[in-house]
Order: C-alpha cells, then structure tokens, then sequence
C-alpha cells in the first residue's frame, strides 16, 4: 500500500488541485502554488545530490571493471576532485574565519567568485570549460558539412523537396542572396513563416496533447511507470 | 560510383577551414537589411523609458557563445545605452561564470575614461610616437609640452557613443573601433584609433569612473535551478526566488529593484537560449504573469519559435550570428558578429555547393544505373 498506493493517491490530490489553482486566482489558491514552489526547489537540492551520487557511481563501476576507456573516468573523478576542493577551500577558510571570530556573515557563504581561493574555480571555469566546450561545438561546422555532403541526396520526391527548401532557406540566411535578389530571402522567410510554421505547429500541438494525456494519465493513476518497479 | 560522389571527407574539412579562415584575413562587406524578427526584439526595446526594467536572461554556456555571446552584448549594450534597470540571470550552471563576465564587460564599456592623446596623419607616424615613448608613463607624457601631434584629453563613455573634449585639439569623433579600444583598457594602456576625417590617434588611458552602479543600475542574480519551477517563482515574488544576488547580498535592499515585487513588473524579457528556456519562459512566464519579451537562440532553434513570434506571444526573435548582426547594424554598433557574418556566409556557401556537388554525382551516377 506505501509503495503503491499512498503515492498514486497523493498523485492524484496534487495534481488534480495544480490544474484546478491555475484557474483560481484567490490568495490562499496563489500561496498553495508559493508553498508547492518551495517544496519543488527544496526537492531539486536534493535532485543535485542524487546526480552527482549517479555520476560518481557510474563512473566507479567503469573503473573496477577496468571498461574500455575507464581511464576517461578517470579524468571525470579529477575533474570534479579538483573543481569541488577549490571551490570549497575558500568556504572552509570562512567557515574558519567565521569559528574564530572573524568578520565572515551568511551571505560569504553564497559567494559566486572572489579574490582568494576561489579564483581557482573561476580559472578553470575561464580556461578549461570555457576554450573546452567552445572547441566541441566549433568541430560540428566540419562535421556538419561532411554529413550534409555524405547524406543529404534526392533519393525520393519527399528528399528533393527538403532538399530544395532547404538550400532556399539557408541560402536566403546568408546576406549574399539579398545582394542577387531580394526575392530569395524573401522567398526563404516565406517557407519559414508558412510551411515550416504550419508543421512546427502540427508538432506543437501534438506534442502538447501527447503532455496532457500523459499527465492525465499519471493523475488518474493509469501510468505507473514514475513509481519504478514493473 | 561517380568520383563526385567520393570526395575525402579530409579534403570537405580542409574546404570549411578555408571558407572560416579566409574571410578574417580578406575582409568584405556584406549588404544588410534587418529581418521583421529582429527589428521586432529591438523596437520593443526601443520603446522602453529610461529608468524601465529589462529582466536578461542569458541561457547558455561556452559551447553556444560563439553565437550567443554577440546578441547577449549587442543587447545589453542597447538596454544600458537606453538607461534601462538590467537584471540579469541564468538557468545554466555552466553560464555563470560567462553571463556574469558578459554583463560586468558591458557595463565597462559605459565608464568614463579620461584619456590623453595626440593626432597624426597616418598610422606610421601613430606608431613612431608611440615607440618614441616606449617605457614612459604614456597617459602623463602623451598630450604634454613636447606633443608632436595635435594634442589635447577627452572624456569618452565608448557604450554609450559619447566623446566630450576637455582640453586641446578636437578628440576623435565616436566609432566602433574606439569602443572595441577603450572598452576594456586599464588606465596606463593605450591605442590607435583611425577617424576616417581627422586621422590616427595615439590614446593613452587616464582613469576610468564606473557610471553604471551595480544594484542601482544592474544587477547580476546568478542561477537557481528549476527552470519552469523557478519562472513561476519568480512570478510569485522575485525577492523570494532570489533572496541574495550572485555575490550573496540581499536584493530586497537594492534600487534595481525598486517597484518589481514580481515578474509582472518587469518591463520587457529577453531570454538568450541555447535551450528550451525561451518556450519555459513564454509558457511559464509571459503567458502566465503578462509581461512582453523576446528571444535570442542559435539559429537551430530559430524556427521552433516561429509559431510563438506569428502568435504575438514574443515581440520578437534574434536568430543566430546573423540575427545578432542584424541587431548589431539597428543599435549602430557593429561589433563581434558583424566580423563573423563573412566567415559564416563563405561556409554556409561551402555547404550549399557539397550538397550541389553530391546530388549532381548522385544523378550521373543514376543515369549511368550506379546508383544506390
């Protein structure tokens, strides 16, 4: 019964009163919504926890079994090893501070950046994360434009008329067509705005019902697969 | 199968490095005309009063920068230019650090820096000086009693596109190459700057005077997580979403804050996605709490919000480099993007030609009943 029905219960309550709040504009339906917004990022702490508890499990078993590119998790481990001690040095050295009688408040424990140990975060943020991910994302340019060439062919009718709309589109992106014909960008934000709006919106809306139906169906207690198990 | 159908992808990679590389060693100028999208995020802007409150919410990491950063900058710039209250955030963990530097380097930009300086007719005679002067304090000696050019101290706030001259010869008229100078120069550096009508100036850097005052004029409140959670939060009490700034001090104490209690209060959104968060903030926010906004997201995310842009639930969407180009060229200050744009365009035309390429090798090789 606690593992099963308590929770498609409580389920039910809450979600069946969150679609009823959202039409009832009175203070006391507006506070329950504070209230449930402050449990959910309470909750979300917690989220944090068990993700960091998923990234050092998952990367601690590819190490003990010696996986193919374990020494990648390797890396994961120092990475966040040396992240964390930086970024934690300097609110011990508060903390200390603060246990001694120094002048340390709360808010210093809320500190983003700073001039002492913390810089060290702000190094690796700067030149390790930052060149790091700039790099990964710069390489698509090459990737996409041999996958583009490999892949994109008219096999079919359905394939040429992509193709086709697709070459409009981004050749009317680039400020060169402007400078043959201002019809092409014209004609490329027209596929934009009607084609491309109509199908997005097909998509959209599908996508919506899909989110309702599913949500429904967790509140009514149909869907069960959120409680684990079978 | 037809050779055209065989090239080496080694050979595609060396095209696309030559197509980014040439254009910032050849230099080209390409024609403009702001897109409907665009000009529909800047005029929203536009209208704002000075003292109004712009809430930024800049949504990315290092990874979309390239695109991001540029429109980031280009509206901060418009916002502070307007004397608009920025608040700025994040629901990236990974963009704190590179919304904070966005914002902090912008707001520069707007200091008032007092420099010394001297006018030349070419930029030889610029760098001789310059060289002459090698291992003095430049800010004392340049503009003294053994000036060589036209010599005189200005008081510029290169953000804002002022230039005021304190004493001496005419300083040089505003440009964006002045602004790409001084931005960020210490006191004790300096710089060469042409101005197309008066010449070079050799500028030596004085001191500089914030003018923006955090907490007064902008402020930076770092992340919290939650997205649509922290949106209706938000929306609920801003103070109780963020109780401290980024730096951990109080908000319900500081100016930037006076009169928004709520997300309802802000006077216009602009959400700088490299995610979801711009269709998070419309259907969380703008819906919910009535307040206008815009976007700015990579031109791959562009056309997901087209339905929301032709609904009239944003004002606007600034798409990719070209859109932050294009906003760029409405607020007058071309600046990173616009050095970009060439770059682009050449590998967007590399692109189109690859697939020009393959589908004629895929045709011949059809006909010739090789193909697959």
């Amino acid at each position: 019964m606690l593992k099963r029905t308590v929770p498609v219960a409580i389920a039910f309550v809450v979600g069946l009163w969150f679609v009823i709040q959202y039409f009832v504009p009175a203070g006391w339906s507006q506070q329950s919504l504070t209230d449930a917004t402050n449990w959910a990022k309470i909750l979300l702490g917690f989220a944090y926890i068990l993700g960091l508890y998923s990234l050092v499990h998952v990367h601690w078993l590819r190490i003990r079994r010696r996986q193919p590119g374990y020494g990648y998790s390797l890396l994961v481990y120092l990475g966040l090893g040396v992240t964390v001690a930086l970024g934690m040095v300097g609110e011990v050295e508060k903390a200390w501070n603060l246990l001694a009688g120094g002048s340390a408040s709360f808010a210093d424990f809320q500190t983003y950046g700073g001039p002492n140990w913390t810089s060290g975060v702000d190094w690796i943020y700067t030149y390790v994360l930052y060149p790091a991910s700039a790099t990964m994302f710069s390489i698509l340019a090459f990737f996409i434009a041999s996958a583009a060439y490999r892949t994109f062919r008219a096999r079919t009718l359905e394939a040429a008329l992509l193709l086709v709309a697709a070459a409009i589109v981004m050749f009317g992106r680039v400020p060169l067509s402007a400078a043959i014909d201002q019809a092409i960008p014209q004609f490329a934000d027209w596929i934009m705005a009607y084609p491309n709006m109509a199908v997005k919106r097909a998509i959209l809306i599908g996508v919506t019902l899909g989110m309702v139906a599913t949500s429904l169906r967790i509140i009514f207690g149909i869907e069960r697969a959120y409680l684990g198990g079978d | 199968m037809h050779w055209l159908l065989r090239i080496d992808r080694r050979l595609i990679y060396a095209l696309v490095a030559i197509a980014i590389g040439l254009p910032t060693l050849w230099r080209f100028r390409l024609p403009i005309a702001p897109s409907p999208p665009v000009e529909g995020v800047h005029s929203a802007i536009e209208a704002l009063e000075p003292g109004q409150v712009l809430l930024a919410s800049l949504d990315f990491d290092p990874a979309s920068a390239p695109e991001l950063e540029p429109m980031s900058r280009a509206v901060l710039r418009h916002a502070f230019r307007k004397r608009l209250r920025v608040i700025a955030m994040t629901h990236w963990p990974q963009g704190v650090g590179l919304a904070n530097q966005i914002v902090e380097q912008t707001v520069r930009e707007f200091d008032e820096i007092t420099v010394a300086f001297e006018r030349f007719a070419s930029r030889q005679q610029a760098e001789q000086r310059r060289a002459a002067l090698a291992g003095q304090p430049l800010a004392e000696a340049l503009g003294g009693p053994a000036a060589v050019g036209a010599a005189g101290t200005a008081v510029i706030r290169a953000g804002a596109g002022s230039v005021r001259s304190r004493s001496g010869a005419e300083p040089p008229a505003w440009s964006p190459a002045l602004l790409q100078a001084l931005g960020q120069a210490e006191p004790g550096s300096s710089a060469l700057v042409e101005d197309p009508e008066r010449g070079w100036y050799l500028l030596a850097v004085r001191e500089r005077t914030p003018s923006l005052r955090y907490g007064e004029d902008y402020v930076f409140l770092g992340q919290r997580a939650g997205l649509g959670i922290l949106i209706v939060s938000m929306g609920q009490s801003m103070h109780a979403a963020f109780p401290a700034d980024a730096a951990g001090r109080p908000t319900r104490e500081m100016p930037v804050f006076r009169g928004v209690e709520t997300l309802g209060d802000v006077d216009y959104l602009i959400c700088l996605a490299a995610g979801n968060s711009g269709e998070a903030w419309v259907a969380y926010g703008a819906e919910r709490y009535k307040f206008p906004m815009g976007i700015g997201c990579t031109a791959v995310i562009a056309p997901d919000l087209y339905p929301y842009w032709q609904a009239g639930q944003i004002t606007g969407i600034v798409g990719g480099v070209k859109g932050a180009w294009e906003y760029e060229h409405l607020i007058g200050i071309p600046a990173q993007a616009t050095e970009m744009v060439p770059a682009q365009t050449v590998a967007h035309m590399v692109v189109i030609a690859l697939i020009a390429i393959c589908n004629l090798g895929y045709f011949l090789s059809r006909r010739r009943g090789g193909a697959r």
